[in-house]
């Protein structure tokens, strides 16, 4: 028996995807739930399983293709020896939706046409190798294989987006478009949280085996300030502002390569090893190309920490869906004025973008001001 | 050989069963309620009858195109037979085999045929599997005069004589081939001397005397069974009514030789010569004759209400189960 | 089951001895099968096992002998019927077709018809024209009948078994050129089913449908097409009826491309059915027109150099296939 293999449906909001890499060739016998393809959609790369056990006898896309979710992207035979590509059902419709114009005389045999219209190749465009120029099924192939960009890294030009790549830009495109956003700017004194994070980095590497990094914190802090100030737990959505219950917070786990941005739920609950052991955990998966749909929604706010790229400050675009977005810099030692009198400090430099339709400055403010609270006296992290 | 009244009464009602059911089958069919054509055994009924009260129902017979006689003489139901020639499926095939295509197992009727001589060479085989079965079984070829000039009579008998099967091959001979006189067609016309061109006994016996037919038969058959091997009878004998009915017999017969033969109809001639030698009385023939026209009446009604054939069935039974 | 080599021959004898000693209805007829031994040796030991109650000599009547084994079919016997020539079937046709094919069916299934009908086809060493036909098609046609054409000694003796086995008639069709043809053939009880065709050589660019001897020619053709790049699947279908289709479909399937070699000839022949069943039922995955190379379309000459321009031959089918991936 043959099955096919269709672009899968991942997350609600997926309508296409494309093969980042193709993990079996065709001929190589696979598991049932072993992976044969990473997919890549909007949110993330990630494995997908084979559903039954048997052998890959046709790769019908090639990578970084896009195609709708439910294309036929590939074919598992139960047994090499009933190798063999299913009967297509061709109806007489698709038959004439395949065929030359009147007067045309090209000749195409019947498998190519059958597999010209599962490939989305023109036939007018086809060349035909057999007697009398008869395209046959080998011409519809190259045909379709010349269509599909050459990985070419002189090449800068023509490049078709990587799926990821065209979501983000959708997105940001969209925040830009329809949130009203505004910012506010703080310098915290990060002296507290530093010696704090010293002071527990050995101890929570000993028993733990984990890196506390200051993105641990600053979860923490957002997750308290949101309590504190719930209104901005909330997100505007179609005229409604519709108010959280739990406090999740997305961040963004900046790789050279992509973005990604899993969401931590019930942050507020969480204690600093457990953010801490969630975060490297999805950090883990990402890079793994392991992480479930939904783990990248929920969110009310997001952390971007660029502060381990030398970034001192910056304003970020807040995710659509969200209520703002906090913007972190660089824990640097910069002059301070502390008591009336210039001194070095450890500072750190935050900004928070706001959705106007969600909160006025003053709310902002008051957000932005607990926030910094809670960061420069870390010890109310404890409580 | 000693003729009991039983024994005259027992031909007497085999002969009337034969006659009344093929008089009754004319007139349904002359109605036009039957589907495709029939062949008449009017006339013949001493051959079937004499040969057939010899056997068992463990014992085969092959027949011909005009095989109602031997069929309803060797045993099968007559009711069925009359649904199989009206094609009803309550008849004994189902209505898949028709008047030429009657085949009964259960009284080892190895089926009337449309093709002529065809019967020959199977009834040779039957007698074959009797040889091998070894319990005494013997087969009977009905065959007309037109099977004797055809390769399936010539390769039938002699396969029969050099094997000593234990076969009985019965020559209806009425004269006519269809349409064709036998004496027009045919180099020798004696059939029963072509018995010792196979090294068997080729025996003559009027066809109308139902008596002598049994003594023969009788006779041939015993020696079937004891493994002397086959016997070749020739039964004179004629067709009151046409090759088929629709055909009135008289375009290719002198109505003069028609009314001849009448005048020996077998089953009067048995009533008469009965009556006088005083073995039986009139009026047990009229009740026979009674029974017979009740029985005969019965198997008509059954017929009739058979219903259609179910279209469903038509590709049933073409290939047989494995193994079996 | 360990296997040893034997001929054709000798695997059709082996298949015989073993069933006449199960089933003692079985009995074997035909010309010079007795205490010769048969023609081509095809009946060997066996008149010396069963003696002449079960194996006897026939003369030549063909109409006769096939006649007798309807009849013994009926009366519960199981006869094989030797006709050693399958242009000698010929005299027997009315036997076949219009009794042995039909009794089951117009009984309504109240008399079965268990008879093999045995004969070989085909030509070797300018057989000539009354010896050479191979008409199995004919047969083919007519509903009730089976038509087996074994291509090896392994399979001859599995498929006679299932032939005799068989509740109807079966019309089994050997090859003379097998005969003496040695093959590995398993020591123990095996049976063929009808109906199942033979992959005998796997292959992806096109399917070769080939019956009887045509299927060894396919298969030295394949092996030299190899070496061209061409991979060849063979298929020997064993059985005309019942016929595998699905076998067949599933190889066109794969490669697009049939070709059907048959040493009959091409009008109104087998291979017409085939391509009329793959052109129906696998139009969409054919990538060229099907092919087939039969024998030409005359009687069959007696002279060398004309029998083999009439027949296909390795060279021949190589061709083809070279025809066959171009188009």
């Amino acid at each position: 028996m043959i099955h096919d293999v269709v672009m899968p449906q991942l997350g609600m909001t997926m309508t296409e995807g494309s093969v980042a890499q193709w993990l079996k060739a065709v001929g190589d016998p696979i598991a049932k739930g072993e992976p044969l393809f990473v997919v890549q959609t909007d949110k993330v790369d990630m494995d997908v399983e084979s559903m039954r056990q048997g052998y890959v006898i046709e790769l019908l896309l090639n990578e970084q293709i896009t195609v709708p979710v439910g294309t036929v992207i590939a074919r598992i035979a139960d047994s090499l020896v009933a190798d063999v590509t299913a009967a297509s059902s061709m109806t007489a419709s698709s038959m004439a939706a395949s065929s030359m114009a009147a007067g045309q005389t090209q000749l195409v045999s019947p498998r190519a046409r059958r597999v010209a219209q599962e490939l989305g190749i023109d036939l007018a465009q086809v060349k035909g190798t057999g007697e009398q120029g008869r395209v046959r099924e080998a011409d519809v192939r190259a045909a379709f294989a010349l269509q599909a960009p050459q990985p070419d890294p002189a090449r800068v030009e023509n490049r078709s987006a990587p799926v990821a790549r065209r979501h983000i830009a959708e997105r940001m495109e969209q925040s830009v478009r329809t949130v009203p956003q505004f910012s506010l700017r703080r310098e915290l004194d990060a002296q507290q949280l530093t010696l704090v994070r010293s002071h527990l980095l050995p101890v929570v590497e000993a028993r733990d085996g984990l890196r506390l990094s200051f993105t641990d914190f600053l979860l923490k802090a957002l997750a308290m300030a949101l309590r504190e100030v719930p209104d901005l737990n909330s997100s505007w959505h179609e005229g409604r502002l519709e108010q959280r219950r739990e406090v999740n917070i997305g961040f963004a786990a900046q790789s050279p390569s992509r973005l990604l941005v899993p969401v931590m739920h019930a942050v507020d609950g969480l204690a600093i090893t457990q953010i801490a052991r969630q975060r490297a955990d999805f950090a883990r998966r990402a890079k793994e190309g392991k992480l479930k749909p939904d783990e990248m929604q929920g969110a009310s706010c997001t952390l971007s920490n660029l502060g381990a790229f030398g970034v001192d400050e910056f304003e970020a675009l807040i995710n659509p869906g969200e209520s703002c977005i906090l913007a972190a810099g660089r824990i640097l030692p910069r002059p301070f004025v502390v008591d009336g009198a210039l001194t070095i400090r450890p500072t750190l430099k935050l900004t928070l973008s706001v959705d106007h339709r969600v909160a006025d400055g003053v709310l902002a403010a008051t957000f932005l001001t607990a926030l910094a609270k809670v960061i420069e006296q870390p010890a109310t992290m404890l409580i | 050989m000693e003729i009991s009244p039983d024994l005259v009464l027992s031909l007497y009602r085999s002969m009337q069963r034969i006659r009344k059911f093929e008089l009754r089958l004319q007139e349904v069919y002359r109605s036009g309620a039957m589907p495709g054509f029939i062949h008449l055994y009017v006339g013949e009924e001493a051959v079937a009858a004499g040969v057939c009260a010899n056997l068992t129902r463990e014992d085969y017979v092959t027949s011909t195109h005009r095989g109602h006689g031997h069929a309803i003489a060797k045993g099968v139901p007559m009711g069925e037979t009359f649904a199989e020639i009206w094609g009803k499926p309550i008849g004994v095939n189902g209505g898949r085999g028709g008047s030429m295509h009657i085949y009964d197992p259960s009284c080892g009727f190895l089926g009337t045929n449309g093709i002529v001589g065809a019967g020959i060479p199977i009834a040779s085989g039957a007698g074959m599997a009797a040889l091998l079965r070894g319990a005494g079984q013997v087969a009977v070829s009905f065959f007309g005069d037109g099977a004797v000039n055809n390769c399936a009579f010539h390769e039938g008998i002699n396969l029969a004589g050099a094997l000593a099967l234990p076969v009985l091959f019965v020559c209806e001979n009425n004269l006519y081939a269809t349409e064709t006189p036998f004496n027009r067609v045919t180099a020798n016309t004696n059939v029963a001397s072509r018995g010792a061109a196979y090294g068997i006994p080729g025996i003559h016996v009027d066809g109308n005397d139902v008596l002598e037919i049994y003594r023969v038969a009788e006779e041939a058959i015993k020696r079937a069974r004891a493994g002397q091997g086959p016997t070749l009878i020739e039964c004179a004998t004629y067709r009151h009514l046409g090759h088929f009915e629709g055909d009135p017999g008289t375009g290719y017969r002198s109505k003069e030789e028609i009314a001849e033969w009448r005048q020996r109809d077998p089953i009067e001639r048995l009533a008469h010569s009965a009556i006088e030698s005083r073995l039986a009385r009139e009026s047990d023939f009229l009740a026979v004759d009674e029974q017979v026209d009740a029985e005969v009446e019965q198997a008509y009604e059954f017929a009739k209400a058979g219903d259609e054939a179910d279209p469903g069935k038509v590709a049933e039974f073409v290939y047989a189960e494995e193994g079996s | 089951m360990e296997t040893r080599e034997i001929s054709y021959v000798d695997a059709g004898v082996e298949a015989l001895q073993e069933e006449m000693r199960r089933d003692s209805s079985i009995f074997y007829i035909g010309q010079g099968i007795g205490k010769r031994g048969g023609n081509f040796k095809q009946s060997r030991s066996l008149w010396e096992e069963f003696g002449d109650l079960r194996v006897r000599d026939m003369p030549i009547s063909e109409l006769g002998q096939v006649g007798m084994g309807v009849g013994a079919a009926m009366a519960g016997a199981r006869p094989i019927v030797d006709i050693v020539f399958l242009d000698m079937v010929m005299e027997a046709m009315g036997q076949i077709v219009e009794q042995a094919a039909t009794i089951h069916y117009t009984s309504n299934g109240k008399f079965q018809v268990p008879l093999v009908v045995r004969a070989a086809m085909g030509s070797v060493r300018c057989t000539g024209p009354h010896h050479s036909r191979c008409f199995y098609s004919w047969f083919a046609h007519i509903p009730g009948l089976k038509v087996v054409l074994p291509a090896s000694a392994h399979d001859v003796k599995g498929l006679m078994k299932t032939a005799i086995r068989d509740g109807g008639p079966v019309i089994f069709i050997e090859h003379k050129f097998f005969y003496n043809k040695k093959g590995p053939v398993p020591s123990g009880e095996y049976l063929i089913p009808f109906g199942q065709a033979n992959v005998c050589r796997k292959g992806n660019d096109v399917t070769v449908l080939a019956m009887s001897l045509m299927v060894w020619h396919a298969l030295e053709a394949a092996a030299r097409l190899e070496q061209e790049g061409i991979s060849v699947e063979v298929i020997d279908p064993r059985t005309i009826v019942p016929f595998d289709e699905r076998t067949l479909l599933k190889s066109v399937r794969k490669t697009g491309r049939l070709l059907i070699v048959d040493e009959a000839q091409q009008f109104c022949g087998f291979s017409a059915e085939a391509s009329a069943i793959v052109s129906s039922k696998a139009f969409d995955h054919l990538d060229a027109p099907i092919r087939r190379l039969c024998a030409l379309n005359t009687p069959h000459p007696f002279n060398p150099v004309l029998e083999a321009a009439m027949l296909p031959s390795v060279d021949s089918i190589a061709d083809e296939v070279r025809r066959l991936v171009a188009s």
